[in-house]
């Protein structure tokens, strides 16, 4: 069952004044089934965030659309959005976007106070989702008191935490060392296969796609082409690897999304 | 581009934060220009004007205390100014700016802003200080008035003093950036907020030190209040410091440790970043209540002060008009058919007459400060006659029988007492010495307090009448008085009746209207004065507010963001936005009410009449501008972070 669905979507920017317009993205069609871990790679500029920003319900398609859960997100006004997104989806940034005003545990059971749960399920839902993903020990730090990988798992968790219909990361080690990289990507596995989650991921990191289960490639605004991961990881990075090379050069340059 | 433009383009691009800053300049700026062009005009510099000198004395104390409080504010604003743009100097020096370009670029920002506001206050201020002549004009009752005239020295005395002003204080701030390195610059933002430091010894300071404040204000009487007011003052400072250094920081974690409303929707994000920010906002909450409490019992005494005039004017001018005459025989200052002729020809009507005869008799009481024993001259009259005029003026009549005798002292409002209830006195009449046991005293006017009847000695009837039986009625001393409906309304039939009066001394008449008239002009203008004083403050603590609020924009912004992206609600947003500054301006404003009504009960006290309802329109009408203020800020707050989200 597609958790996902996006079907014939478009993107146009057009300039406040004159004719130029550019389009951002072309009659882009996929899915990401339940329980998947699906990749999406890409060039600069090739659409990669204005593809996760329609999903994520923060801006609108030009035409075609989104499917999330079999709700269309883009039939909802500017409350009932909010709280979708706030249901329906859980976010990992590059930029961590924890709140330093907050500790470990309260960043991760934010998205529950904002739903006003019970404080007992709360407790119990950090607990054990801090048990599974190793962070028990950081519950009660800040966030200037742990190190990147710490934070980038903190948010994982918090993506996780009131168990979204699908789970949605934009360059999640954009920011991080190689070690700290792979744990992230280890707790993104961990979610999937102990928590069933769903997540869709846009990276520029080849490494980090390598833990996908199916890679999409996508370029000036088009679906490229697709990598499906066979089991073996070595093997599956080199596929990537190859895609990329003949993709063409871009993808490394830091990714203008944030 | 050169710095000039550089500089020109940072101010367009803070604008939002410049704002409140610019408006409480213009309002400073145009505040003193007007009370200098009174000041320099030249109908008030050559005295063409009745009480134009004592006006100008008082404008050029609102002007000191404009300037000290200019001074207060613009550094205060400048420091903030530099403090979250640290981050963008440390990137102009990384691009190879130095130190010496920085300053200037800071420096040319500074002088800009300064040199736009001083015109457009200048401008302002010249408007209107036609309205403001006008308006002092008025209250001083001058027959023309004053000019609207050109004044070159209100200009240049504004010009160059608020210039050289802001140029001291932007010289001043430039040595905020002076040592810093370009790494602390760059990392400023990122410095870790620490949790605030708690004594719970300092709390009980504060609690105590307010107490402390607070009963010596209450229980303030006229005599000790000088000695009074430095402690008070004292206390009150310290304890409102540590109030807000410690105790809302500790109030503060007790709402932390409540992890059940805490974890309750928006109370997660408001409540931390209360508790993150209450550092910084501790010494703000300390000026602005301290401001607060400034304003409104500066106001709100100026308010009551003159609002209570009508019955202080009552108290202590018994009778609307009164006279003494020292030889109870005849009329010798004036016939009193010709004070009723000349009442009733203006038509005033006259509710009762006192006509009261006593004899000049002398006491050993203590002296005012030294409280040595000294010869004290009072009139001896009798209860009756007391009851009678008592009754007219809804004063308790005495009881008194066999050698007892009540002093009458006429100062209500001093508190002093000269004799003691079972004292024994001895009253010297010529070679006649009477002993009386002292009843007690009354501080209150009841006949015009007037020479030989300042103070008075009430006795028996009987006692009086065997005193007096054989005194000639040309040794008793007369003292008359006429109470008169609408006595506000009597000032010229008060001057004429002074007129005819064969007064020469100047001594023997009181009469009330003109008295009060004088009084009340003068109370008017301070109030009015004033209460430009007290609105600069005003705006000036909101500004800082403001201030405040826009100086944790980017950061502000950030967070929202992020918010946003996890699905927060725009009204929950603005919720957020809200509490946050709805916080920041009525917590100092609660602490300062307090403060200002103990001040107000105290003034009640030293009054002697009951001024809560007085105060109460003060305080309400503080509180609206306060809450127009919030709105304002919160609308431009709301749109400044909503804007950037997505």
């Amino acid at each position: 069952m597609a958790i996902l669905k996006t079907e014939q979507l478009s993107k146009t920017y057009f300039q406040k004044q004159g004719n130029l317009f550019h389009k951002a993205l072309d009659n882009f069609t996929m899915d990401v089934q339940k329980g998947e871990f699906v990749g999406v790679m890409g060039p600069s500029g090739s659409g990669k965030t204005t593809l996760l920003n329609l999903m994520a319900t923060i801006d609108r398609p030009t035409s075609g659309k989104v499917i999330l859960n079999e709700k269309n997100p883009n039939e909802l006004k500017n409350r009932d959005l909010a709280l979708f997104r706030r249901r329906e989806i859980g976010f990992v940034f590059q930029d961590f976007n924890l709140l330093d005003t907050l500790t470990v545990r309260e960043n991760i059971l934010l998205p529950l106070a904002l739903d006003h749960y019970k404080q007992q399920e709360m407790e119990d839902r950090v607990n054990q989702l801090a048990h599974l993903l190793s962070i028990e020990g950081i519950l009660d730090k800040r966030t200037f008191e742990i190190s990147g990988g710490q934070q980038q798992r903190t948010s994982c968790a918090r993506a996780m935490i009131h168990e979204p219909s699908i789970i949605l990361a934009d360059e999640p080690t954009g920011n991080l060392d190689s070690k700290s990289a792979k744990q992230v990507m280890d707790t993104f596995t961990t979610l999937q296969k102990e928590k069933g989650a769903s997540i869709l991921m846009v990276t520029h990191d080849p490494t980090a796609a390598s833990f996908c289960d199916r890679i999409l490639f996508i370029k000036d605004g088009k679906f490229f082409s697709e990598v499906h991961n066979g089991g073996v990881r070595q093997s599956f990075y080199q596929r990537i690897l190859d895609t990329l090379s003949v993709l063409g050069g871009g993808y490394h340059e830091p990714s203008t999304s944030r | 581009m050169n710095l000039r433009h550089l500089a020109k383009r940072n101010i367009q691009g803070n604008t939002q934060r410049y704002l409140a800053y610019f408006f409480s300049i213009v309002f400073s700026v145009s505040i003193f220009f007007i009370y200098a062009s009174f000041i320099f005009h030249p109908d008030v510099v050559n005295a063409n004007i009745s009480g134009g000198q004592i006006v100008r004395v008082a404008l050029i104390a609102a002007e000191i205390v404009i300037i000290v409080f200019s001074v207060f504010f613009i550094a205060y604003s400048n420091a903030a100014f530099i403090q979250p743009r640290k981050k963008e100097f440390g990137l102009l020096t990384l691009f190879g700016m130095s130190k010496s370009q920085l300053r200037k670029l800071i420096y040319m920002e500074q002088t800009i802003v300064s040199l736009v506001s001083i015109a457009i206050g200048l401008g302002v201020g010249f408007l209107f200080s036609k309205l403001f002549l006008m308006i002092v004009s008025s209250l001083l009752a001058v027959e023309e008035p004053l000019a609207f005239v050109f004044v070159p020295k209100a200009f240049v005395y504004t010009i160059v003093g608020f210039f050289l002003l802001f140029q001291l204080l932007s010289l001043l701030s430039l040595l905020q950036i002076e040592n810093l390195e370009v790494v602390d610059l760059l990392k400023d933002k990122q410095k870790p907020k620490k949790m605030p430091f708690v004594s719970k010894w300092l709390i009980v300071l504060s609690v105590i030190c307010l107490s402390i404040s607070y009963y010596l204000a209450a229980t303030m009487t006229l005599n000790n209040s000088l000695l009074r007011v430095l402690p008070i003052l004292f206390f009150v400072l310290i304890g409102t410091y540590s109030l807000f250094s410690q105790s809302i920081v500790a109030l503060c974690r007790r709402l932390y440790r409540k992890k059940k409303s805490l974890y309750n929707g928006t109370n997660l994000i408001t409540q931390t970043n209360l508790i993150f920010d209450i550092k910084n906002y501790s010494r703000l909450f300390f000026l602005t209540s301290i401001i607060t409490a400034v304003i409104l019992t500066a106001a709100g005494t100026l308010f009551m002060f003159t609002a209570d005039l009508k019955k202080q004017g009552m108290d202590n001018i018994p009778q609307a008009i009164g006279w003494i005459e020292n030889d109870a025989s005849v009329y010798s200052v004036i016939e009193p058919s010709e004070v009723e002729k000349t009442l009733k020809k203006d038509g005033f009507k006259v509710p009762y007459k006192v006509n009261v005869t006593g004899v000049p008799v002398t006491t050993m009481i203590p002296q005012i400060g030294t409280g040595e024993p000294s010869e004290n001259q009072s009139l001896l009259i009798s209860e009756r006659d007391y009851n009678k005029v008592a009754a007219f003026r809804k004063l308790d009549p005495v009881e008194l029988s066999g050698d007892e005798a009540l002093f009458i002292f006429p100062y209500a409002t001093l508190d002093s007492q000269f004799v003691q209830r079972g004292d024994q006195k001895e009253l010297h009449y010529g070679k006649n010495i009477i002993q009386v046991t002292m009843l007690g005293q009354r501080n209150q006017t009841v006949i015009a307090p007037i020479g030989l009847a300042t103070t008075l000695m009430v006795v028996d009837d009987k006692l009086y009448t065997d005193i007096t039986d054989n005194v000639p009625l040309k040794q008793k001393v007369r003292v008359r008085g006429y109470e008169v409906k609408d006595w506000e309304d009597a000032i010229e039939a008060s001057e004429k009746i002074e007129k005819i009066a064969i007064n020469p001394e100047q001594n023997k008449v009181q009469t009330r209207a003109p008295i009060y008239e004088k009084v009340r002009q003068g109370s008017m203008l301070t109030l009015f004065i004033g209460l430009f004083v007290s609105l600069l403050f005003f705006i000036v603590q909101g500004s800082m507010m403001y201030l405040r609020v826009f100086t944790n924009l980017e950061d502000k912004k950030i967070q929202i963001n992020a918010l946003n992206r996890m699905g927060l609600t725009r009204k929950e947003i603005r919720k957020i936005l809200g509490a946050e500054i709805r916080i920041l301006f009525f917590v100092p404003f609660v602490i300062g009410m307090i403060h200002a009504i103990v001040a107000f009960v105290a003034l009640s006290n030293l009054l002697g009449s009951n001024l809560l309802g007085y105060s109460a329109i003060v305080i309400g009408t503080y509180f609206l501008l306060q809450l127009l203020y919030y709105q304002v800020t919160k609308i431009m707050y709301e749109r400044a972070v909503i804007s950037t989200i997505k």
